[in-house]
């Protein structure tokens, strides 16, 4: 066994009860900061498209060809504003609509929602039209989208958990090597150089983010087993994203356990752990 | 080999601890250096120890000179230095455990670390305590493990701070001799204490620090 391991197993050694509470609280801190990363990247803002079940009883929406002349579009307009059972009509470019789509959108309201399968039926039949899709009347199941304010809330949680890991970092890592002090003296009065005693310090720091890191892995794949639904979160429904985000947490994980550690690592400077007065 | 020249060390509220000490000091030579407390015995040892670097004038250890040396090769030389703090305090383990801890940190592989270990301890007669918790060892017993301790990766200078206080005479006298085995094997031993030393001490050369100034007797 390396050294390096030597010490490391010997400082893993010397956690108690208060050092080991406050590192708990550190790692749970950290994945509170993975998570709220995580979240802002896998739930979506709302842009990625409202679910078409949202549509209203006596809504329908008719998908036009772009191929279609104007005077087409006009013929067509005119035949369903004619229907006694549509009560209102409105066209729009699809481009409007839904960016980077082309055609055009009839949005008919019939006159209730008893009409509206008949109005759907006239409708699929016509030349030129490409989809029709209609409400359900069911209550759709919202979406999975953060709010505005949502969005600023986990970005405060994400900065505060940073502040309060490092915060009880450095206090778990007082307690901790005030528990290891003695070996501290002992190894700096036989002439151990600083990069043996401080690489295990900062390697707990390390592992306490890859712990974190491993609680947001299992959280994610946990979290998209639960939802499932593409409908509701369609990021989470990316195998490629899910998976990009949750390296990029392992990634941040381990650094910012690193740097906990590296925190940790400058109680040793404190006079405390000289071995002369 | 041991050569001090104009050694001085003033603190940093101006006091001036050490003035003008020049001392000489063979190659297994043991010397006791006497003084009262608060005279700035741990701080000659601290700097003898490449622990507290230098202010003005030249200390030179087995030939090299600590107020140049690089901090690697001042920590190369602590390493062949062995310390033994005043009111040595030992690891919360067993009494080979405490010289292992040493000898691992300092890169030696277990194999070899136990065998030294258990030579250590044979030498400051703790062989068959060396299972024993540190924590359950007699004042002398915690002595003479701090002085394995400080011996157990073969060191060509032992230090050895206030070693008698809070001490038995009778206990007094065995360190003494412990001291003398060890520097009879080749090692430099300087230990610093208060006034009155052991008797037994009147066989060695003993050294006087009065007013930061080295003194023979």
């Amino acid at each position: 066994m390396s050294t390096l391991l030597f010490l490391f197993r010997e400082l893993l050694g010397a956690i108690r009860t208060r050092s080991a509470v406050l590192f708990g609280a550190v790692i749970l801190l950290v994945f509170v900061c993975l998570a709220s990363f995580a979240t802002l990247l896998l739930v979506g803002d709302g842009a990625d498209g409202r679910p078409m079940e949202s549509l209203d009883p006596d809504e329908i929406v008719v998908h036009l060809s772009p191929r279609l002349s104007a005077e087409t579009v006009n013929t067509l307009y005119a035949r369903i504003r004619s229907r006694e059972d549509v009560a209102s009509i409105s066209f729009r470019f699809a481009e409007e609509v839904s960016p980077g789509s082309t055609g055009g959108r009839f949005f008919i309201r019939t006159t209730s929602a008893a009409a509206m399968s008949g109005v759907r039926d006239a409708v699929e039949t016509m030349d030129g039209v490409t989809q029709v899709e209609s409400g359900t009347g069911a209550s759709a199941a919202p979406g999975l989208t953060l709010s505005a304010s949502a969005r600023l809330g986990l970005l405060v949680a994400l900065v505060l958990s940073v502040v309060l890991s490092l915060a009880l970092a450095r206090a778990g890592f007082r307690a901790l090597l005030r528990t290891f002090r003695v070996e501290i003296r002992v190894m700096r009065l036989s002439g151990t150089p600083e990069r043996t005693i401080v690489p295990p310090v900062v390697g707990l720091g390390t592992l306490m983010g890859l712990l974190s890191s491993l609680l947001l892995v299992a959280g994610i794949y946990l979290g998209q087993y639960a939802i499932g639904d593409a409908a509701v979160a369609p990021r989470f429904a990316d195998a490629g994203l899910v998976l990009g985000v949750t390296l990029a947490g392992l990634a941040l994980g381990v650094l910012l356990g690193t740097l906990i550690g590296l925190f940790g690592a400058s109680v040793l400077a404190s006079r405390e752990f000289s071995p002369l007065p | 080999m041991i050569q001090v020249s104009e050694l001085h060390f003033t603190t940093d509220d101006g006091v001036k601890v050490l003035e003008d000490v020049s001392l000489h000091i063979e190659r297994g030579e043991l010397v006791y250096v006497a003084g009262e407390a608060a005279v700035g015995k741990t701080l000659l040892l601290g700097l003898l120890a490449a622990y507290t670097p230098p202010q003005q004038g030249q200390i030179l250890v087995h030939g090299r000179n600590i107020a140049r040396l690089s901090r690697e090769k001042a920590l190369a030389l602590r390493r062949q230095i062995g310390f033994v703090p005043q009111g040595f305090v030992p690891l919360p383990r067993t009494a080979v455990e405490n010289l292992l801890f040493k000898l691992r940190t300092l890169g030696d592989f277990r194999e070899q670390a136990e065998e030294k270990a258990l030579l250590a301890l044979e030498t400051v007669g703790l062989l068959r305590q060396q299972t024993a918790e540190a924590s359950s060892l007699s004042a002398v017993e915690r002595l003479r493990l701090g002085i394995g301790i400080a011996i157990c990766n073969d060191p060509l200078l032992l230090l050895v701070d206030n070693p008698f206080d809070g001490l038995a005479p009778e206990d007094q006298e065995q360190i003494c001799t412990l001291l003398e085995r060890i520097s009879g094997r080749g090692t430099t031993v300087i230990a610093a204490g208060r006034r009155p030393l052991p008797p037994s001490t009147r066989r060695r050369r003993v050294l006087g620090l009065i007013d930061g100034k080295v003194v023979d007797g």
